[in-house]
């Protein structure tokens, strides 16, 4: 079944199927508001929380006959913005780099960097100012195409290629910095 | 991801301490942002006529007659205050645009020459009907 069916079911009235999109979401929410907030697990944790509550409140705003992931992605990346603003970023890095990376080589492939210097390229990212660090989490680690980057970041679909090829060079040159 | 929030939010749900919005409240809020964006793109169109006649008003052809008399006389009775409500009434209504629908897709810089052009042509269709 697909998000839009268990949605679909949803605003019909079956609420408990609301526990399914959970399942499906909470990881990968997780690891794209703790990209970009970079606190603790149990304040992202907390965040991740506040995206479902928030989801299933509007739920009946979604249109079936669009990309549910895009919808949610977008309500992950108001709240994430908001608790940003609110806490401003720790400079410390994230643990758990390979939780964080997943089986993703894109990137490493694309910069020309070898899998040990994986670490160097999560700090670079973590560098990078948000909304660069915000496109280059969600191409590479989430998987997400342009069309739906646009939709989440509410960015016409041209400016998420310039941001990417911008994170890309800012990418490339602080990597240099790490030899 | 340490803790399965999936019972906490179920728990909320059937306790009803979060309940989903009506499917009346999201038609409402995108009817107020569409006729919002209608009165204020109107407000645009009606001080765009306004800053016209009052231009037309000081009659600068006749002003540049007497010289630098006139253009002083020009640069004191110029409504600024119109031409400064245009600008802002202008740029809400590009910023307010670019929030309905999926206009976000489009550039900022098309979408607001769309609504200059928009604003001109309503302006002179008003000032042909009015005379």
């Amino acid at each position: 079944m697909t998000d839009e069916e268990v949605v679909r079911l949803i605003q019909n009235g079956d609420k408990e199927k609301f526990g399914e999109i959970v399942e499906r979401y909470q990881e990968k929410l997780f690891w794209y508001v703790k990209g970009v907030i970079n606190q603790n697990n149990e304040e992202v944790e907390d965040v991740v929380q506040e995206v479902f509550l928030s989801s299933y409140e509007n739920i009946l705003s979604f249109d079936c006959n669009k990309k549910f992931s895009s919808w949610i992605y977008r309500i992950a990346h108001n709240k994430a913005i908001d608790t940003f603003k609110k806490k401003r970023v720790k400079k410390e890095s994230i643990e758990d780099y390979d939780e964080f990376f997943g089986n993703d080589d894109k990137l490493l492939e694309e910069l020309q960097i070898d899998k040990e210097k994986e670490e160097s390229v999560e700090k670079a990212i973590n560098k990078l100012e948000l909304k660069y660090k915000e496109v280059v989490r969600l191409y590479y680690f989430d998987q997400k195409s342009y069309d739906e980057i646009s939709d989440i970041l509410r960015i016409p679909t041209g400016n998420v290629g310039v941001l990417l090829f911008r994170a890309k060079s800012i990418l490339k040159k602080e990597l240099k910095k790490y030899g | 991801m340490d803790k399965n929030i999936r019972k906490e939010i179920l728990r909320k749900i059937k306790n009803e301490e979060v309940a989903m919005k009506p499917k009346w409240w999201f038609v409402l809020k995108e009817s107020l942002l569409r006729g919002g964006w209608i009165v204020l793109f109107l407000t645009g169109v009606l001080l765009m006529s306004l800053t016209v006649y009052f231009v037309k008003r000081l009659n600068p052809t006749e002003l540049w007659e007497f010289g630098s008399l006139g253009a002083e006389v020009f640069i004191q009775d110029f409504p600024y205050w119109f031409v400064a409500g245009v600008i802002i009434i202008f740029l809400s209504n590009v910023m307010l645009l670019s929030k309905i629908g999926e206009n976000y897709k489009r550039n900022i810089r098309i979408l607001g020459a769309w609504v200059a052009v928009l604003t001109i042509v309503l302006t002179i269709v008003f000032s042909l009907i009015s005379r």
